[in-house]
């Protein structure tokens, strides 16, 4: 590709280095077992669940349907009549920082670790 | 009164958008990672940089909204139009800009990909806003922005070789 010109380079190496950071970052972040489930729906105030208990939540809002799982200390979305099925397929999460996200019914859920200080000081 | 240049203009975004629309829905056939959800190869994008190269960031910006707002009767979902909407107007404003002022610097392919970036970060940026939380978008972005280095590339790679086919064929 002898189109491209030094900027071009220049550019995407720092692009690539700028995701590669982030990544490793986000790696770093997410390591720990975690212990509480942060729930949030829609526009409500996000509800905290303790990891350590089994059960099921029925997360359902009128016809849109979302049964939550906390089993063994992991948590998966059981069922959901969303669109795109992709917070099933997501699979069971157990570790800080990890995420489920349902965005056509906008429903997230995030492992947070013993103490929620650092996350929602990211959230600010 | 349409004037000759009028009807000439409006056949040729109406071409435009068509081609754009036939893009976008076809690449929904492509097999995309289930690991990673909204990593398209915004082959689109091609068309809304070929018409701001060629024509002018009006007619671009006219290609863009038609496209998105059309496609958004394919598929009808109000989340997804808010992404293709402000992802496709911030990249078309920093690739409009990086034309006229960066040209020196980056080729067409370099300003394609800071158009796939700046679309990429505006849908993150979104993401944020709808589920309001920076944590969750963030995790993701890494991803994102790698996608938009590949995505650029292969789309300014196209539009870089046919701009310089068009040219041979001259504009009409």
């Amino acid at each position: 590709m002898n189109m491209m010109k030094q900027g071009d380079y220049i550019l995407i190496f720092f692009l690539l280095l700028f995701a590669g950071v982030l990544f490793l970052h986000s790696m770093y972040n997410i390591q720990e077992k975690g212990a509480m489930v942060e729930i949030r729906l829609a526009d409500e105030d996000p509800v905290y669940v303790s990891i350590d208990q089994n059960t099921t939540l029925d997360l359902s809002r009128g016809d849109l349907v979302n049964i939550l799982c906390i089993e063994d200390e992991k948590v998966y979305m059981l069922e959901s009549n969303c669109r795109d099925q992709l917070c099933v397929r997501r699979g069971e999460i157990s570790l800080e920082g990890e995420s489920i996200v349902c965005l056509p019914h906008r429903i997230s859920i995030v492992i947070l670790g013993t103490d929620k200080g650092d996350i929602d000081a990211l959230s600010q | 009164m349409p004037s000759a240049n009028n009807i000439q203009r409006f056949t040729r975004l109406s071409l435009f958008v068509t081609m754009a629309l036939v893009l976008s829905y076809m690449e929904r056939f492509l097999p995309i990672l289930p690991a990673f959800p909204g990593i398209k190869l915004g082959l689109a994008n091609i068309i809304t940089f070929i018409v701001l190269i060629m024509y002018s960031w009006k007619d671009a910006f006219f290609v863009l909204i038609a496209r998105v707002t059309l496609l958004s009767f394919f598929s009808a979902s109000g989340i997804s139009f808010l992404y293709s909407m402000s992802g496709g107007l911030m990249s078309l404003m920093a690739m409009t800009f990086a034309l006229k002022y960066l040209g020196n610097t980056f080729s067409l392919i370099g300003i394609s990909v800071i158009g796939a970036f700046m679309h990429n970060t505006a849908q993150m940026l979104v993401l944020a806003a709808v589920l309001r939380s920076f944590f969750i978008p963030l995790s993701y972005y890494p991803i994102l922005v790698l996608s938009a280095v590949l995505t650029g590339i292969l789309t300014g790679y196209i539009v870089a070789n046919l701009h310089r086919h068009l040219e041979k064929l001259g504009q009409s």
